[in-house]
């Protein structure tokens, strides 16, 4: 296993028991993840992407299969292991923001800090720093009720910069926006990839997924396809 | 343990103050009726032991009867007093009879207690700490009409108070009050608080009764030897009664058997006072569940931005655990307070009442307070922790 592949997926199989039906999820999935890469998961309604993400940001266990962060096999950590490496090595970035609606967007960013064990006033200087750098520095005691949908998915794309992950993990992060914010947020994913980081991002729209360098093409729990896309500079600013 | 978790518990509960606070009224409910009945206890305890201090440890009593079948034909005589007096090792003893009469003050006719003294022992009364003056002088053997009254009794008993050298009526006669005694304690004190005091040979001449001793006091000459000069009266007493239908007890043995009743009524009131605290856990398990139940999708972000199982559970528990925290504390300064007002108003109708600070009491509330609201935020807790956070993100 090459030394850059930070994610790497074995005949990942997830299988949900319905009672009496079994859905598998996911039927066999090889994936591999590079540092600096930036992948786009695309497939209909059903066909397991979000299943795939969770397993590789490892929220979820397969059924069968292995999956390797950074060489080291998830079966054998046990679930505190498991939040410890995810809260250090890799950002989350949901649909629906899944922001803490009690807290500011500033205590929003310092969470993933104090997981961390940082201290509180570094907390809260890099949370402060870290909104400045996605352009909300004059929101940063609001409550997410008090912003709009594009600010409070800035505000959980610097909760995901927080710890300075390797990976950032979007689920369809522009799906609840507007056209406008969509785009801005976009462009902040992309601004991301270019700064280093390592970008997986799940999303049903062709026109997003282009962004990445690579897109995964999943049909009912298995990869169809891997396009590599073409390196074409447009800047729509 | 981590103070962040402290802080961010209390941020949880502070957003939450309707339902924090009735929650804490359960454990306050709980924490303050077992302080108040502990510290009344304790006072009641502490009185206790004080006036038996005051009795001292070389005090012995004799009273008749040696069970419940011979009491009521048990008696005790005036050559018994001289018998226990000649026994070795004995300084002094002097006998108390009672009788209840009916008397009067100024159209006021009243039922009392009369308690007769042999006056040439008034040392040994006094000594017990019964015969403390408070104003006026005591009786001497050749005042057959002249009498004291215990401070209370002359506040209490009519409704005029009784001054020094008033007269009462008794059987025709009057009753020269010439000494008011000071309030004395609960058990034999409190006796002599509620009555009239006289030369017992007078109150057998007015009565025509024959009395017989109610009680018999004891001063040993040394308190070491307390237990051997009990031993020999009560051979003395049973060589010239015949057999053994008297008691006779030490000092320590009454105040023993005073305290372990007194424990043991404590005991009961703390258990019933104890029920509301395991209501006050319910609660607690009751708002934590729901606290749970509402955090759901919070509980699956903390996870997924890294947050252990351990933390979740540290986090839930703590919040459970301030909750009987704080209710402890204000529980404990709710219960002092109505001990120290129970003081106040058992001091004022004769009771002696000694509340006071013990800091043990305290950090025994806090301490149980925050292991009532850990224990029953466990079940909740774990819950949240074992959550998957993959279901908690998706329930909306």
């Amino acid at each position: 296993m090459p030394a850059d592949i930070i994610i790497n997926a074995k005949n990942v199989v997830k299988t949900y028991d319905m009672g009496a039906v079994k859905v598998h999820a996911l039927n066999g999935v090889d994936f591999e993840l590079k540092k600096g890469e930036f992948v786009s998961i695309m497939g209909p309604s059903g066909s397991g992407k979000t299943t795939l993400l969770d397993v590789l940001s490892v929220l979820l266990r397969p059924t069968s299969g292995e999956v390797f962060i950074n060489k080291k096999p998830i079966s054998k950590m046990d679930d505190n292991e498991l939040a410890k490496i995810r809260g250090k090595t890799i950002g989350f970035v949901f649909q629906t923001f899944n922001l803490i609606n009690r807290l500011s967007a500033k205590e929003n960013v310092m969470m993933p800090l104090w997981f961390q064990g940082v201290p509180k006033s570094d907390r809260e200087n890099r949370a402060e720093k870290i909104l400045f750098d996605v352009g909300l520095a004059d929101r940063i005691n609001h409550k997410p009720s008090e912003l709009s949908g594009g600010q409070r998915q800035r505000v959980a794309v610097a909760r995901a910069l927080a710890v300075d992950p390797e990976i950032i993990v979007a689920d369809e992060p522009t799906g609840n926006l507007d056209s406008v914010s969509g785009e801005q947020i976009m462009q902040l994913i992309k601004d991301l990839h270019k700064n280093g980081k390592t970008i997986l991002m799940v999303t049903h729209e062709e026109e997003l997924a282009q962004n990445a360098g690579r897109i995964v093409r999943l049909r009912d729990g298995k990869i169809v396809a891997t396009d590599v896309v073409k390196k074409k500079e447009i800047n729509v600013y | 343990m981590d103070l962040e978790l402290f802080s961010r518990a209390f941020e949880n509960l502070r957003r939450q103050k309707l339902r924090s606070s009735l929650t804490l009224l359960g454990i306050v409910i709980g924490i303050a009726s077992v302080v108040a009945l502990i510290s009344i206890g304790d006072g009641f305890n502490k009185s206790v032991e004080r006036e038996f201090e005051k009795l001292g440890s070389n005090t012995l009593i004799i009273l008749p009867g040696s069970g419940l079948a011979t009491s009521f034909f048990a008696e005790l005589d005036e050559d018994d007093v001289d018998t226990v007096k000649s026994v070795k090792g004995v300084e002094n003893a002097t006998p108390i009879y009672v009788s209840s009469q009916i008397v009067s003050f100024k159209e006021e006719k009243q039922a009392v207690l009369i308690l007769g003294i042999d006056t040439r022992d008034h040392a040994l009364l006094e000594d017990l700490g019964m015969l403390d003056l408070n104003e006026g002088r005591l009786l001497t053997s050749s005042d057959n009409f002249s009498v004291l009254v215990g401070s209370r009794f002359a506040e209490d008993v009519f409704e005029e108070e009784l001054y020094l050298k008033q007269n009462i009526v008794f059987e025709g006669d009057s009753l020269r009050i010439v000494g008011i005694t000071k309030a004395a304690g609960q058990s034999f004190g409190a006796m002599f608080d509620n009555a009239i005091v006289m030369n017992y040979k007078a109150l057998e001449d007015i009565t025509g009764e024959d009395l017989t001793p109610f009680r018999i006091f004891v001063k040993a000459v040394n308190k070491e030897e307390v237990q051997e000069v009990k031993d020999r009266i009560s051979r003395a007493l049973e060589r010239a009664h015949g057999r053994e239908d008297f008691q006779i007890m030490t000092a320590s043995q009454i105040q023993e058997s005073a305290l372990s009743i007194l424990g043991l009524i404590q005991l009961v009131l703390v258990f019933i006072a104890a029920i509301s605290l395991v209501v006050g856990g319910i609660g607690i398990l009751n708002t934590m569940l729901m606290a749970v139940m509402e955090r759901t999708d919070e509980i699956g972000v903390m996870k997924a931005i890294g947050a252990t199982n351990t933390l979740v559970l540290q986090l839930f528990l703590t919040e459970a655990g301030l909750i009987g925290l704080v209710g402890g504390f204000i529980g404990y300064s709710l219960g002092f307070i109505v001990a120290l007002v129970g003081g106040v108003v058992a001091s004022s109708s004769g009771v002696d009442l000694i509340i006071s600070f013990e800091p043990m009491l305290l950090l025994g509330s806090l301490g149980f307070a925050f292991f009532v609201g850990m224990i029953s935020g466990f079940l909740p807790a774990r819950r949240a922790s074992l959550m998957d956070p993959v279901e908690a993100l998706r329930e909306e």
